[in-house]
């Protein structure tokens, strides 16, 4: 039995990535996604990884003053399924592939609509820059990635249907760039994550029948400091995290030279997490996120999200 | 009793006493008193104005702005110098393009239907304000995809419902 949970601690750390790939949810107006993409941490070769979520919008932060929760007779809902893939293509270099599936609900006293499509499809290129060779108290495990957004999905200055349920993505090409520090110490490991985004500009031509849109989101950037603590008597961890998401203003103009910027946007994504590891191949995490503990929070929606992960590993 | 596992709980609470949260400031629409400042001013003479033009009109909604339902509203276009609010109205000789935008998110709102029903009154549907907070509600005048003159009203709405 010793020697199954020996390992367990090392694997237990692939969910702390996994959890991070799938807290990145935000209303397809705000932007205020970040870019974690799910990497190979463990002593894997292949993962496919099935993420459902259900995101609720429970509220609106101003760019000033406080946060204003939506009516009761409203809901706005977000449920993804996504299915992300990430292989070896060297010792040290990695490629990964995410495919969500969104559907969006906007019930109110008018009634209920929704749409469903595929969402942004992101690609990922990582590569284990700070291998453990050895033991170290303290050294962490690290990594490097580089990944990219493509906007399949309809944005929100694309969208034909009333009250905007089918904008589903963001609308824009975007790169980013980051670094992932794993370390743990017997039961204990603790997570540092940081990666900084940009957006490419992009016309939207004829916007609702008018000249062409420009919008240029530009640069952000988030971070993620979580921990966890495993059981020793059973393949079990229990996880937190917290993680700030910043975009600056967006910058909108019309062919005519009508300009007008918008507000930089800030949320803080917490979250609980317990994760299973029902074998060496597979595991599971059942996540909490939520976007009101911690402030401060500017110009944003507020979303609490629940999500369960399966992952299948295929070890070296 | 291992203590260990209450430094998870240690942790969440040291992150969650940084900055102000949420959760600990904030409103709620059910019980916010509704905003009134929906309603375009109806004091002035020429609500929207289109000097080149030659054009004011005025907004009246039909059915209040709120999170819950789409609202409605008639646009009346008239003559600024012969004309007044209660008419007679005119058709503008371009194209009208309405929209909402939201200037500190940068996006507007999905479109908005317009329908003419008798000469320079339009009835404008589907109108969703899809977040609570500050619009603006611009009229185009337009010629192809040109614009040729712009007008709008800063609407302020909060997150209650209708009820």
């Amino acid at each position: 039995m010793s020697r199954f949970f020996g390992p367990i601690f090392g694997l237990l750390l692939s969910f702390v990535v996994l959890t991070h790939s799938n807290l990145a949810q935000a209303a397809a107006c705000c932007g205020g996604t970040s870019a974690a993409p799910g990497l190979l941490t463990g002593d894997d070769t292949h993962q496919l990884t099935f993420s459902a979520s259900s995101s609720s919008v429970i509220g609106d932060m101003p760019e000033q003053g406080w946060a204003v929760y939506r009516s009761s007779s409203t809901s706005e809902v977000t449920q993804s399924f996504r299915f992300e893939g990430a292989m070896l293509v060297s010792e040290s270099w990695q490629i990964g592939l995410a495919v969500p599936l969104i559907r969006k609900e906007f019930t109110s006293l008018r009634g209920s609509d929704s749409a469903t499509s595929l969402g942004d499809l992101s690609v990922t290129l990582a590569h284990e820059t700070w291998p453990e060779f050895g033991y170290s108290a303290w050294i962490p495990r690290g990594f490097t990635f580089l990944s990219v957004n493509a906007p399949i999905a309809a944005s929100i200055y694309e969208t034909t249907r009333p009250g905007a349920v089918d904008a589903i993505g963001s609308g824009f090409w975007r790169v980013s760039a980051g670094a992932l520090f794993l370390k743990s110490w017997n039961s204990w490991d603790v997570s540092l994550f940081g990666e900084t985004h940009y957006s490419f500009t992009r016309n939207f031509q004829g916007y609702f029948g008018a000249e062409r849109l420009w919008v240029s989101p530009g640069w952000g950037m988030s971070a993620v400091l979580g921990a966890g603590w495993s059981f020793a008597s059973a393949p079990v961890r229990l996880g937190a995290r917290f993680q700030p998401i910043l975009n600056q203003g967006r910058n909108t103009w019309y062919d005519s030279g009508t300009h007008t910027p918008s507000a930089s946007q800030l949320v803080w994504n917490s979250g609980l997490d317990l994760s299973w590891l029902a074998s060496p191949e597979w595991s599971a995490v059942a996540a909490y996120t939520d976007q009101t503990w911690l402030g401060p929070a500017k110009n944003t929606t507020l979303s609490r999200t629940f999500a369960f992960n399966l992952q299948r590993r295929w070890p070296r | 009793m291992n203590f260990r596992i209450l430094a998870l709980p240690l942790f969440w609470i040291a992150t969650s006493a940084c900055g102000v949260s949420p959760a600990l400031h904030h409103h709620s629409a059910d019980t916010a008193k509704k905003e009134s400042s929906t309603q375009p001013p109806t004091s002035t003479e020429c609500p929207f104005s289109f000097p080149k033009a030659g054009l004011c009109a005025s907004w009246t909604w039909k059915a209040d702005p709120t999170l819950d339902a789409g609202a409605s509203a008639t646009l009346k276009f008239w003559n600024a110098k012969e004309g007044t609010p209660n008419g007679p109205y005119v058709a503008p000789s371009s194209a009208i393009r309405p929209f909402l935008w939201m200037p500190s998110m940068g996006h507007g709102s999905s479109p908005i239907q317009v329908t003419s029903q008798e000469i320079g009154i339009f009835l404008l549907e589907d109108i969703f304000f899809i977040m609570p907070g500050e619009w603006t509600l611009n009229i185009e005048l337009k010629s192809g995809s040109q614009v040729l003159e712009q007008a709008n009203l800063p609407i302020s709405l909060s997150g209650a419902g209708s009820s």
